[in-house]
């Protein structure tokens, strides 16, 4: 008696769902790569520290002994006022005591620029220390920040300042009362660990000295520019105008290096392909001795490591005439070299594919119409490779643009000279400018993306 | 006039030695054999697109055994038409003319005469892509004939048409042949396209080469009616190297 057949059910399901999870997962990795970019840059919050130690203003020039201090600092978005017009601010400094009269008032003399109440507002006279139980030192920023030190000396023993910290409205945040002492007394509100924040929210601060006394240093962080009043009203528009990606486009910089790399990749693309077209159709097309070495040879700038590349373009040019040497090594020639190594390789690639994929029998077909070799490889060959001439021109281009190492060793990471957009990201990591690398690396993308839809548009058009 | 004589071929694997055969001129002659026996090879080498080893091969009164392909003067189509598929039906058809540099009128009146003989008028205007298997020997056959060569290699014009279409397209090839006058080498696989079109058959067997009349009345039997002695295969003796055994068959000389 026959066996009963069972009945099997077969499913490629799970063959299908192991294919999507593989797919899935890359996909998702490419675009959340890109998608968290750009969220960075859209939920980053701009801090810069501000530091006034009162030797410069804003605009870079030294305060001296007796000079006034209102809107010296709103680059900061801070303003200093007094309690009175006629009792300005005023940097005192170190000077020799001429007078007899002034050995015995409150101490004038520091090693450092500091920032108290003049007696008068005039100019002429030497300035002198205003005491009275109205005198207070009256700090207001544009914008709200996190006060994070305040130091003061000069406050004579046994006397008391006081602080007020005040918020947007004028609502007291925190107060601290100063007793003097005879070396400063310093403020510092935020812990060193980071773990204690500052003094939220400040507006403004009012700093009452009884019996004299001078701020020597404030430390601030704050947005790091002084919002219009529109932002506060669309606060999104605002993020659009202002968001690390525009603060690095102002960035003179960053405007050379991206100027450098696209006009480094577009020449480094002419280049490959004028390197790339004769040697893939030779390879191609003809068969001779050494044709295997040849083509191991062009491989190999594809497989050495990127830093060897750059190097040993740098022996390489050890043994070059100095004159030719000096126009090239940590020269722009030298980018467009160290470009055009790499990414010249990978256009051979792709143009031998391309050649390869052509039939052989139309150069023959237009021979016997009457075509030279030339003739042929122009009228025939070329017109037909023209999809591939622009997949090679665009893998270049990219290819060029993250070329990153043989840059850095070959042509150096000189601002405004050799500075391409890849050693941009690497410079401004350095300086831990998360932000404004993040910016720079989607600058990159934008111009990749903007490459390649092109060469699909193109490309596309081509084959219909 | 085609003439291949004593000519030694290698192309891969595959080895021709003092192969000799003749194609008066104005007939239809076709090439047979195994897929892989060198047909194609031959071909080539009269188109000068392979280089023969030894020989000579003459077109017309011509030694054109070194010359360059473009002045061979010879029409050639490859098994898949090969055209330019960057350019229309006409650029295709025109574009032997345009490399010689040929007056716009007179290229105009060579591509519209094409077309009325190969009946394309209709497809001038198309480009390649989109074109059926008939349309694409027919255009491919239009540019080989464009600058009136004396001579038409056909690569296996009518292996990938259906049925009908290969009919039509025997029927074409004759109508060409007597309006041109030119002279043909055709080579196939396929008996019946010998039988339909030949007025010479060679057959590649073994490298061994045999030529016979074919059944259309060719124009030397109008006039003489050569003797089965000619034709019947001839070993020269010469060559016994394994396979690479030669026989050299003329046809009656014109």
């Amino acid at each position: 008696m026959a066996e009963p057949i069972t009945s099997r059910t077969s499913s490629d399901r799970p063959f299908l769902i192991g294919l999507a999870i593989l797919g899935a997962t890359y996909i998702s990795l490419i675009v959340g790569m890109l998608g968290a970019d750009l969220l960075y840059l859209i939920v980053h919050k701009q801090i810069k520290m501000a530091t006034i130690e009162f030797l410069w203003d804003d605009a870079g020039r030294l305060l001296h002994h007796g000079d006034k201090v209102t809107t010296q600092y709103d680059r900061r978005g801070l303003t200093i006022r007094t309690h009175s017009e006629q009792h300005p601010a005023t940097i005192f400094e170190y000077l020799p005591v001429e007078n007899e009269a002034l050995k015995n008032s409150p101490a004038t003399r520091f090693s450092t620029p500091m920032l108290g109440i003049a007696k008068t507002s005039s100019a002429a006279d030497m300035p002198s220390v205003f005491q009275g139980p109205q005198a207070k030192l009256v700090f207001h920023w544009a914008e709200p920040v996190e006060l994070t030190l305040l130091e003061l000396s000069g406050i004579p023993i046994n006397a008391v300042a006081s602080a007020r910290f005040l918020d947007v409205d004028g609502q007291l945040v925190a107060s601290r009362e100063i007793q003097g002492r005879t070396n400063g007394t310093l403020l510092e509100f935020s812990g060193k660990d980071k773990k204690q924040s500052g003094i939220q929210n400040v507006s403004g601060l009012e700093l009452a000295l009884p019996r004299g006394g001078f701020v020597s240093r404030i430390k601030y962080l704050w947005l790091g520019r002084a919002r219009a009043d529109w932002e506060t009203d669309y606060p999104l528009l605002s993020r659009l105008a202002y968001n690390p990606l525009t603060a690095a486009l102002q960035k003179p910089e960053i405007r050379y290096a991206t100027k450098l790399s696209l006009i480094s990749c577009t020449i480094t693309a002419i280049f490959s392909l004028w390197l790339a077209i004769p040697i893939g159709y030779l390879l191609s097309r003809y068969q001779f001795r050494g044709h295997n070495l040849i083509d191991a040879i062009v491989d190999i700038p594809i497989v050495l490591p990127p830093l060897v590349v750059g190097l040993s373009l740098l022996i390489l040019f050890q043994f070059v005439p100095r004159g030719l040497h000096d126009r090239v090594v940590y020269e722009i020639p030298a980018v467009v070299l160290a470009q055009t190594m790499v990414a010249a390789a990978f256009a051979v690639r792709t143009m031998r594919a391309t050649f390869d994929q052509i039939d052989s029998r139309r150069e023959e077909v237009a021979l016997t119409l009457g075509c030279t070799r030339f003739q042929a490889f122009t009228r025939v060959v070329l017109p037909e490779a023209r999809k591939g001439i622009l997949t090679a021109a665009t893998l270049a281009w990219a290819r060029a643009l993250g070329e990153f190492g043989p840059l850095l060793i070959f042509a150096g990471a000189t601002r405004m000279k050799t500075e391409v957009l890849s050693t941009t990201i690497f410079l401004e990591m350095n300086v831990g400018d998360t932000a404004a690398a993040v910016a720079v690396s989607l600058i990159m993308v934008t111009g990749a993306m903007i490459v390649l839809i092109i060469a699909r548009l193109w490309g596309n058009r081509a084959a219909i | 006039m085609i003439h291949i004589n004593h000519v030694t071929l290698q192309a891969g694997d595959f080895r021709l030695e003092n192969a000799s055969f003749q194609v008066p001129t104005g007939d239809y002659c076709v090439l047979m054999g195994k897929t892989g026996c060198g047909k194609t090879t031959v071909l080539e080498a009269v188109a000068g697109l392979k280089k023969v080893e030894s020989g000579q091969i003459m077109l017309g009164q011509q030694d054109v055994t070194t010359l360059h392909p473009r002045d061979r003067n010879v029409g050639y189509m490859p098994q898949d038409g090969a055209l330019f598929n960057t350019m229309s039906v006409s650029q295709n058809l025109s574009f032997a003319l345009q490399i010689r540099n040929a007056d716009r009128q007179v290229i105009k009146k060579r591509v519209d005469e094409l077309a009325t003989m190969l009946e394309i008028t209709s497809l001038l205007k198309r480009q390649i892509h989109g074109l059926s298997g008939g349309e694409r020997q027919r255009v491919a056959l239009g540019r080989a004939l464009s600058f009136h060569p004396t001579t038409l290699l056909l690569d296996e014009p009518l292996s990938a048409l259906d049925d009908r279409t290969r009919d039509q397209m025997c029927q074409l090839l004759e109508n060409v042949q007597q309006q041109t006058g030119v002279t043909v080498l055709h080579v196939t696989h396929s008996q019946q396209e010998a039988e339909r079109l030949a007025q010479w058959i060679v057959r590649i067997n073994d490298g061994l080469l045999t030529t016979i009349a074919g059944r259309r009345p060719n124009r030397t039997q109008s006039v003489q009616t050569p003797s089965s002695a000619e034709l019947a295969p001839q070993d020269t003796g010469a060559l016994s190297k394994r396979r690479n055994s030669t026989a050299s068959n003329e046809p009656p000389n014109t």
